[in-house]
């Protein structure tokens, strides 16, 4: 490949990387007639399974999902509701309609009985009340059916302003606002109570009058008819509604579907305080964690697309509920072959991949392995006398030796100190220059002496006193308030992204508005005060204060999700010590699951959650018995992380190659093999002084500190002149750390980068100084091949092949300056995916 | 049966019916004959209510609108009718399977052969503005459920009660509490009912949410109308006589405030200073000034000789619903959703100081000039007045029954001013005697 080539492709791939979040975007209602839905083949089932065995509908206008399962000879399972037929012995108590929904006609009791192929079941069905009158319920059904249609949803009426003058409360969580702005804002101008249909309410969603939301609702829809219904009886509203406590949406977790089968009918069933339970599979909204792999129809007819896994998600008023559905396609030609695994991480990832047929790759080359481990323990590319010897090591345990001595090196240390401090955002902005150092030497420490994680995160906090003597108090000068503290706090150690749930309650997961207060009431009293003593502040509680619920302004209690009552109260006044023990006790569910989540993603490229600070039911782990594991393994090693990242780099799965083949090609989920990543910023930078011998210095700091184990971002009082490093780390997307969240590190591509890459001020200078590697070697007379070979050693961990090192030394000798030739190759080579990527 | 009218009448039956369409989308027109398709009455109303819901002023779909004769014929009469006619899903409107009933098809195939004539003056005119006024559809002879009381207004001689009904007026009689007459031909919401002070006119303004808004002049003694004006495409919701009777000003959700002679209903004035809905419009006694409520969250005084705004209030963090001038004309008082009565400069628009903060919002505000009190009616269970000129002396009238009050969205003084009245949502008529605020009458509008 000519020089010219190589640098055209390194280019088009910088420039065509991109990653980021998943856009969320909200439910489309999926009409059924567009989603193409194979016709289901019944086969010979051996055995038939209904659900539910027994139910009563009670009141003229309950439904009933029946779910029809077929189990087969081989151990598959088949959603035929839709395609069973239906006798029942009382034909006049209920009918039975297309797509297994019962709906009752009259008082009684009678047997249902499903037949497809040979095999049937029967369920007992008992309706009650269908002669009395039913008005419809203003919480329970009007409401869910403006969230269903899509009505109260974030982009529309839902907004905090509504839209067209017309504002509901977000997925109808104030019932009470809603019911004034629907029957009484702006002289009751929304219904038309005797003539219903008459109603604005009802001919903006139909489109009898202009909608800039479209046609949402048909005459002939059951919910439209519900509406009118609602509106004819006089828009009453409930008189002491009970309260709905729970949802359960069926099928249970881990049903996976084998093409043909592809369809998977979902039933909701609510739980309400008055211990009555309704079907609510037509008032429910479903969507789907991913589109691309399953759409859900209004009808909670689950139809996948591809292969692979989604949570299917309900919601009902503020209830929500998911599950996860699998989808197999089988791969022509498909044989399974894996490497011995090495211990449960690969047997867990290769139990995934056989299921969904994708092949693992093989493991990498000790070249690769070298460049690979160094970067991710380090941060830093191997020395060329470490590859050497890495290389002609003839031990069978060279990988697992090598791993033990950098997690001992101080540079692995110092590089995951890095990634703490994005975190625990330290800048002097927050807490000052000393305060930075002081905070990042702690972390270091931390790290180094491979604290404990509870330990690090019970020092974190309920850090108190001044910031000097104890500097982990400074997470508390993050935050300007307690909202922030309890987001980040939310955000660090539950992996929830809970800010949305400050004004509303949160639209993409169950946590409420009265949760985030709950959460922040641990926080509230915590004070921070600076003492004009250089950059010190003092930590302390408040003796009193609660926080306020911003609807009801009334104060409120601690709460914790899935905590007893005496996990609320604190031995001390510090209410911080109930939230820590919490926390850190064994049995929390999300503490052990989020680190190890989060050094799985750092090591592999994507979180088992990803983004692997986004935990909730609607983004499932890619692998959720690998995520148990690897949370089971920490818990058991006393929240010991050198342990959890000792034992995935020493998986097949992390060695895997970056090079796919026809079998995993399309995979980027299941770690079927590695995936390529940029390098970071700092990486890069350390990366470019490492190879050219020009190594950047940062003034502020000792002299040798790497880009890599620089304590802050903005260390600029003491680093003026330096402006030109610090925007090269910019623009490869080094955070200002003004947030917790690890999506402020930039890890796509940009033109800004590649321009700084081909002549930008600090490659220039690097490639070009006389006092630079290549300068430095040929003056000491080393000859061309050898200088050739020790560059691609440095840039790449490997020597040239022959034809590499005979197109370097073809240019070389055509040259007439090779001091200017040398200079251009080592261009060449660093404007490489192979050097720009971490493979 | 139709066919076997004399041609005259045919024609103004088919008229008549296809206007309905307005409120009656599924009703099929008769084909009335040879008879040349008129515009004004046979397409425009297809077009305001199949076609304007996408192509109109508030959504434009494919940069189309057909809100006038200029406007729909940009792309020709011919595609017009060949989008109606087509088989093809993705070409014919409308969408969606919705397509045109076979008589209005023919109806507008048979407008193309007779040249895609236009039958009115301006070809610019709104086709809502040029469509023939509605006949509305009686009034249900009894009402299944109490609707809010929204309007008001005292008869002359104090023993009648105009109350806004569902497409009529019910005048009630208030010591007997009966029902004495209904006049029909209204819109089905009523927001504002208006005597002229010294004819025998009624003016009525309201509409139908999001379709229509009009003011309908009604001649007292035979019940008919006798003027359609202001019609937009949602609600009207003022109409006010002014105190010299020469004048009547209108206001609605157009956002503009408009001003006709009441001899010739010629228009004089059209302010369009507002960005949202005009709620209410008042007179000075002077009738040479207006004042308005906006949902835009101001009020403003406009001044008929100079043709000008005046005056911005932005006093309010709210919609303003209610306006009125205080007795010397120099100060205006103002209500709204953040229930504040607010008394301001119509000089400067400075506020002279806040006269009342009630819990809920502010609907209706009232001058009692003799004794120098202003009355206002809110969300509150009571009606309050205070003394104009420094808020003093609160008077509370209280309804009887206080459990199932409502927000009183509707209020009204007698000419004597003698007596107050309100209306509450729940449908609830409520008089009182303004001097010992003692309560006289307590009824559901609704006929029974």
């Amino acid at each position: 490949m000519t020089i010219q080539k190589l640098i055209a492709k390194s280019v088009l791939v910088l420039l065509i990387v991109v990653s980021g979040t998943p856009l969320q975007a909200e439910n489309e209602l999926h009409e059924e007639a567009d989603l193409k839905i194979d016709t289901i083949q019944v086969g010979q089932p051996v055995k038939l399974v209904i659900s539910p065995k027994t139910f009563t509908l009670d009141g003229k206008h309950q439904q009933l999902q029946l779910i029809v399962t077929g189990l087969y000879a081989d151990g598959s399972v088949a959603d035929l509701t839709r395609a069973a037929s239906y006798q029942l012995d009382q034909p006049e108590i209920a009918t039975v309609n297309q797509r297994g929904a019962v709906v009752p006609k009259s008082n009684g009791e009678t047997t249902i009985r499903a037949k497809a192929g040979d095999a049937s079941i029967e369920m007992k069905l008992a309706v009650t009340n269908a002669e009395s009158p039913d008005p419809v319920s203003f919480h329970f059904q009007t409401l869910p059916i403006l969230s269903k249609t899509g009505c109260s949803m974030g982009a529309c009426h839902g907004s905090p302003h509504g839209k067209g003058g017309f504002r509901l409360s977000l997925r109808a969580f104030d019932p009470s606002l809603d019911y004034r702005t629907i029957v009484e804002e702006e002289f009751g101008r929304r219904v038309n109570l005797l003539e219903p249909q008459q109603s604005l309410l009802l001919a903006k969603p139909r489109t009898e009058i202009a909608h800039g939301g479209g046609q949402r609702l048909r005459p002939d829809d059951v919910e439209y008819q519900r509406l009118v219904q609602w509106i004819r009886e006089g828009c009453q509203v409930d008189p002491e509604p009970a309260r709905c406590t729970s949802i359960r949406l069926e099928p249970g977790e881990g049903r996976f579907l084998r093409r043909p089968h592809h369809v998977q009918q979902m039933r909701v069933t609510a739980y309400f305080d008055d211990g009555s339970k309704r079907d609510v599979t037509h008032l429910a909204v479903f969507e789907s964690s991913d589109d691309t792999i399953c759409k859900v129809s209004r009808h909670g007819l689950a139809v996948g697309q591809r292969r692979g896994e989604v949570a299917v998600i309900a919601r009902f008023l503020d209830q929500i509920e998911s599950t996860v559905l699998g989808f197999i396609d089988t791969v022509p030609n498909f044989d399974w072959q894996a490497p011995e695994p090495k211990s449960y991480v690969d047997e867990l990832v290769y139990q995934r991949l056989k299921q969904f047929q994708y092949l693992p790759a093989k493991i990498c080359s000790d070249e690769v392995f070298l460049r690979r481990v160094s970067l991710d323990l380090t941060g830093l590319l191997p020395s060329v006398e470490q590859t050497e010897a890495f290389l002609a090591d003839p031990s069978s345990e060279k990988r697992p030796q090598l791993i033990d001595q950098l997690l001992a090196s101080d540079e692995h240390a110092l590089f995951w100190s890095q990634k703490w401090g994005d975190l625990l955002k330290l800048s002097t902005r927050q807490m000052g220059h000393s305060g930075v150092l002081k905070f990042h030497r702690w972390i270091k420490q931390s790290v180094a002496n491979n604290q404990p994680y509870d330990q690090f995160a019970r020092e974190i906090l309920l850090a108190s006193g001044s910031t000097l003597s104890n500097p982990a108090g400074n997470f508390y000068r993050t935050g300007s308030d307690t909202s922030d503290i309890t987001e980040s706090t939310s955000q660090l150690f539950l992996g929830t992204r809970i800010g949305c749930a400050k004004c509303h309650n949160h639209p993409y997961e169950r946590w409420t508005q009265d949760n985030y207060y709950g959460l922040s009431a641990f926080f509230h009293r915590v004070a921070t005060r600076q003492t004009g003593r250089g950059d010190e502040a003092v930590v302390w509680m408040r003796r009193e204060g609660e926080v306020k619920h911003p609807v009801s302004g009334q104060p409120v209690s601690p709460w914790l999700p899935a905590a007893q009552e005496h996990d609320l109260v604190s031995q001390s006044t510090d209410r911080r010590e109930a939230f820590a023990q919490w926390l850190t006790s064994a049995g929390n569910p999300f503490f052990a699951k989020v680190e190890v989540n989060r050094i799985a993603a750092y090591l592999l490229g994507r979180g088992i959650v990803e983004p692997f600070d986004d935990h909730r039911d609607s983004n499932p782990p890619a692998n959720g018995p690998l995520l148990e594991a690897l949370a089971k393994d920490f818990t058991d090693h006393k929240f010991d992380r050198r342990h959890i990242i000792r034992t995935i780099v020493n998986s097949n799965t992390y060695q895997a190659t970056a090079e796919t083949n026809r079998y995993n090609v399309d995979d980027a989920r299941f770690y079927s093999h590695f995936q390529p990543r940029r390098l970071t910023a700092e990486q890069l930078l350390d990366a470019l002084g490492e190879v050219t011998g020009v190594p950047e210095r940062f003034v502020s700091v000792h002299p040798d500190t790497k880009a890599t184990q620089l304590p802050a971002p903005d260390l600029k009082e003491h680093n003026r002149g330096q402006i030109g490093e610090i925007e090269f780390l910019k623009v490869f997307g080094m955070p200002e750390r003004q947030t917790v969240c690890q999506c402020e590190r930039g890890t796509d591509s940009s033109l800004g980068q590649a321009l700084e890459l081909f002549n930008g001020g600090t490659v220039h200078r690097m490639v070009s100084s006389k006092q630079n590697r290549i300068h430095r070697s040929l003056a000491a007379g080393e000859p061309h091949d050898q200088i050739l070979k020790e560059l691609y050693l440095r840039a790449f961990s490997r020597a040239p092949n022959a034809q590499e090192l005979q197109i370097g030394l073809d240019y070389l000798s055509r040259s007439e300056d090779p001091g200017s030739a040398l200079e251009d190759i080592l261009w060449a080579l660093i404007n490489q995916d192979e050097f720009l990527f971490q493979h | 049966m139709i066919s076997q009218m004399p041609p005259l009448v045919r024609r103004c039956a088919g008229l008549t019916l296809a206007c309905l369409l307005l409120i009656h989308p599924a009703w099929q027109p008769c084909v009335c004959g040879d008879d040349v398709v008129s515009f004004r009455n046979d397409i425009a109303p297809v077009l305001i209510a199949k076609c304007q819901p996408c192509h109109g002023p508030k959504k434009s779909s494919g940069d189309y609108r057909v809100d006038s004769f200029e406007r729909a014929m940009v792309v020709g009469a011919d595609e017009i009718v060949d989008r109606i006619e087509s088989e093809d899903d993705d070409f014919r409107m409308p969408p969606d399977g919705d397509s045109l009933p076979k008589q209005q098809r023919e109806l507008f195939a048979r407008w193309l052969d007779q040249e895609a004539t236009y039958d009115d003056l301006n070809p610019k005119a709104s086709l809502i503005s040029i469509v023939p006024g509605i006949q509305h559809p009686a009034a249900p002879g009894h009402y299944l459920r109490s609707i809010p009381v929204t309007a008001l207004a005292f008869s002359k001689s104090h023993t009648e009660l105009y109350v806004s009904g569902y497409r009529e007026l019910l005048v009630w009689n208030i010591p007997e509490r009966t029902l004495t007459k209904r006049i029909p031909n209204l819109p089905p919401r009523i927001r504002c009912i208006d005597m002229h002070p010294s004819r025998p006119l009624l003016a009525v303004a309201g509409g139908i949410p999001g379709r229509l808004g009009e003011v309908r002049i009604i001649d007292q003694n035979t019940s008919q109308v006798l003027r359609v004006l202001h019609r937009s495409d949602d609600m009207c919701f003022s109409a006010r006589f002014s105190p010299d009777g020469r004048k009547l000003a209108t206001a609605g959700a157009d956002g503009t405030v408009q001003v006709f002679e009441t001899d010739s209903w010629i228009r004089t004035h059209r302010f369009a200073n507002h960005s949202d809905w005009v709620q209410q419009i008042t007179w000075n006694q002077a009738s040479t000034r207006l004042a308005s409520a906006s949902r835009d969250h101001t009020a403003k005084v406009f001044d008929l000789e100079s043709n000008k705004r005046l005056t911005s209030y932005t006093g309010h963090d709210g919609n303003v619903y209610s306006v009125c001038f205080a007795p010397k004309g120099d100060d205006v008082f103002s209500g709204g959703s953040d229930g504040k009565l607010m008394r301001w400069r119509v000089e400067d628009g400075k506020t002279v100081r806040e006269f009342a903060r009630q819990q809920e919002a502010v609907y209706q505000i009232g001058l009692l000039p003799q004794t120098q009190r202003v009355a206002i009616a809110s969300g509150d269970p009571y009606l309050l007045s205070i003394i104009a000129h420094n808020a003093g002396e609160p008077k509370r009238f209280s309804p009887g029954d206080t459990e199932g009050q409502a927000a009183n969205l509707s209020a009204a003084v007698s000419f004597d001013e003698r007596l107050i009245a309100a209306g509450d949502r729940h449908g609830t008529v409520r008089v009182w005697t303004t001097e010992n605020h003692q309560l006289m009458a307590e009824f559901a509008a609704r006929p029974e």
